[in-house]
């Protein structure tokens, strides 16, 4: 990308398209541990595998995919299977306070005023609120052995595939 | 399946797209609106998953955390693949792409058959970016990432075992040592579930296996490989996923080779013995020692009273079996006494041996791997014949 970049940018530099890719490139970072956005993507992830598991061709398939889950969080089938109450309830939660963040911006949009930053980030802490509560939930509800395979497994597998970037703004 | 080079034009063109945008609006929007159109994206991949046996799943996601909602997530997956050995890999699917509300995660999974695509390693790569609304967010893009998550190792089951054991004859399961079964173990190298079985037999090689749904097997020789190479393959199959071919050679007593000097005909009384003396060799041309042998006679035929009218009345000889500690195999064949004979046998005559001949049996058979008479693997078949001084194999 770089190089073809480089190239490009005699041309575009004004257009601002590569200073941002550059500084986009730069600013990739990983997660800190424990950040409640790790446990979001995670519970991102335990979803996406039942959404699987849900759709096997048969109950012994789905019965074999849960298993290989488990193995590969290094639970047992019963305390993966409590990650998915929690996965649901949690993403339950955020999905409708998704809904309400989004209904009260596109509302005061429509009324043509600028959404409140206050209730935005009122918004935002109530999602890491939430977070917060569904890896609570997690070691709460889970064996002390599950949830510290399940907690080591995240922060130290997961979280190390997962970065984060700032997008950008043209100037 | 788009190239790293076209990977790189797509995320330029993207850009580029956005870029342009930027000028037109950028201009006019007051800066005030930045605040809101912060966000952070997050993109990735875990690990990939074993689904089962015979199938691997890698996905690729990505979100985003705006306070406002503005940004939506995208990923494009592609499930790569590395061959054992290989320097290098690529995708071995299309690019899948997704999206999702703000706040969700868009989420891209990709599942490879093992059996079809082979041992190696698997992960997902995956561009990962947002957009902006930019009727809110004017002038905010992001360029987007890719990024290679962690890669899986799969090796195909392999099955443990001896690959080469012994053809005794029918029913003949072993002989001092010699066995005509091989224990048999899968590994599953990471498979699950217990393996289904299964033989291909090329040529003449042939074995039958003890169980077909197992872990632990016997396969036994049902007859003998052509020549000294594998020509029987056995597999263990994990939900679809076979196992490394597991190739068989089997070996059987083969040849009898007339050692030098043999036959030696000498005095009997008034009669005569013929000695015989072979080497026994297999069929990868080894010397085999320490095995059972037996003797079987064909049908007699009187030549004497085919040649003069009178029947002869020489004793019909005892089949023998024996067990032989090398690889040698001799046979005597001898006829005394005989003073009463019709004819009458004589000593070995010189300088010229006689060509009366009295009596044969065909076809003399002789068999390696047991002492039962008539079981075991013939190595030998031929007319026994006497004449009035000697016997001769021929």
């Amino acid at each position: 990308m770089s190089v073809y970049c480089s190239r490009l940018s005699l041309t575009i530099m004004a257009l601002a398209g590569c200073v941002g890719a550059f500084a986009q490139q730069a600013g990739r970072a990983a997660l800190p541990p424990d950040d409640p956005e790790v446990y979001f993507g995670f519970f991102s992830l335990r979803q996406g595998i039942q959404k699987h598991i849900v759709a096997a061709k048969d109950a012994s398939a789905g019965a074999a995919l849960e298993r290989a889950a488990a193995r590969h969080f290094n639970v047992s089938e019963s305390d993966f299977a409590i990650v998915g109450l929690v996965t649901n309830s949690t993403l339950g939660a955020l999905s409708a306070l998704g809904q309400e963040a989004r209904a009260y911006v596109a509302q005061e949009r429509t009324a043509g005023r600028t959404p409140d930053p206050g209730r935005a980030a009122a918004f935002h802490e109530r999602r890491l609120a939430l977070l917060r509560e569904g890896a609570g939930a997690l070691q709460k509800s889970m064996s002390p052995a599950g949830w510290g395979a399940l907690h080591s497994y995240i922060n130290d597998r997961y979280r190390s595939h997962i970065v984060r970037r700032e997008p950008t703004h043209a100037k | 399946m788009p190239s790293e080079s076209e990977h790189n034009r797509k995320t330029t063109v993207r850009a580029l797209l956005v870029s342009s945008q930027i000028v037109l609006v950028a201009l006019a929007w007051p800066a005030a609106v930045r605040g809101q159109c912060e966000a952070t994206i997050y993109g990735g991949a875990d690990d990939p998953v074993r689904v089962d046996s015979n199938h691997v799943m890698t996905e690729g996601q990505t979100w985003t955390s705006d306070e406002y909602g503005y940004w939506t997530p995208y990923v494009e997956a592609w499930q790569e693949f590395m061959a054992p050995g290989a320097s290098s890999g690529g995708p071995i699917t299309d690019g899948e792409v997704a999206d999702a509300d703000p706040g969700d995660t868009a989420w891209v999974e990709l599942t490879t058959i093992l059996n079809a695509q082979g041992p190696g390693t698997y992960w997902d790569y995956g561009f990962h970016w947002a957009v902006a609304n930019q009727d809110y967010c004017p002038g905010w893009y992001d360029e987007g990432f890719y990024y290679d998550g962690p890669g899986l190792t799969i090796s195909r089951p392999t099955i443990a075992g001896i690959p080469a054991f012994w053809w005794l004859g029918s029913g003949v399961l072993s002989d001092h040592g010699y066995y005509a079964q091989s224990a048999l173990t899968a590994n599953p190298n990471g498979a699950s579930g217990t393996p289904s079985w299964s033989v291909q037999m090329l040529e003449t090689g042939g074995v039958t296996l003890q169980c077909n749904v197992c872990t632990d097997n016997v396969a036994t020789s049902t007859s003998f490989s052509c020549g000294c190479y594998p020509d029987v393959t056995i597999w263990a199959t994990y939900g679809g996923f076979e196992s490394e071919p597991f190739n068989v050679t089997i070996v059987k007593p083969s040849t009898l080779t007339l050692d030098a000097g043999y036959p030696q005909d000498s005095n009997d009384q008034d009669g005569y013995l013929s000695l015989y003396q072979w080497s026994l060799t297999d069929s990868c041309g080894y010397q085999d020692a320490g095995l059972d042998g037996n003797e079987v006679f064909g049908a007699w035929t009187d030549d004497y009273f085919n040649s003069t009218g009178t029947h002869n009345n020489w004793g019909l000889p005892t089949a023998a079996q024996a067990y032989s500690p090398t690889n040698l195999w001799t046979d005597k064949i001898w006829v005394e006494p005989c003073a009463n004979g019709k004819p009458k046998c004589t000593n070995p005559q010189k300088p010229t041996l006689s060509t009366v001949a009295v009596r044969h049996n065909t076809p003399w058979t002789f068999y390696i791997g047991t002492q039962t008479f008539g079981s075991g693997v013939p190595v030998e078949s031929d007319t026994q014949q006497n004449y009035l001084d000697h016997g001769r194999h021929q």
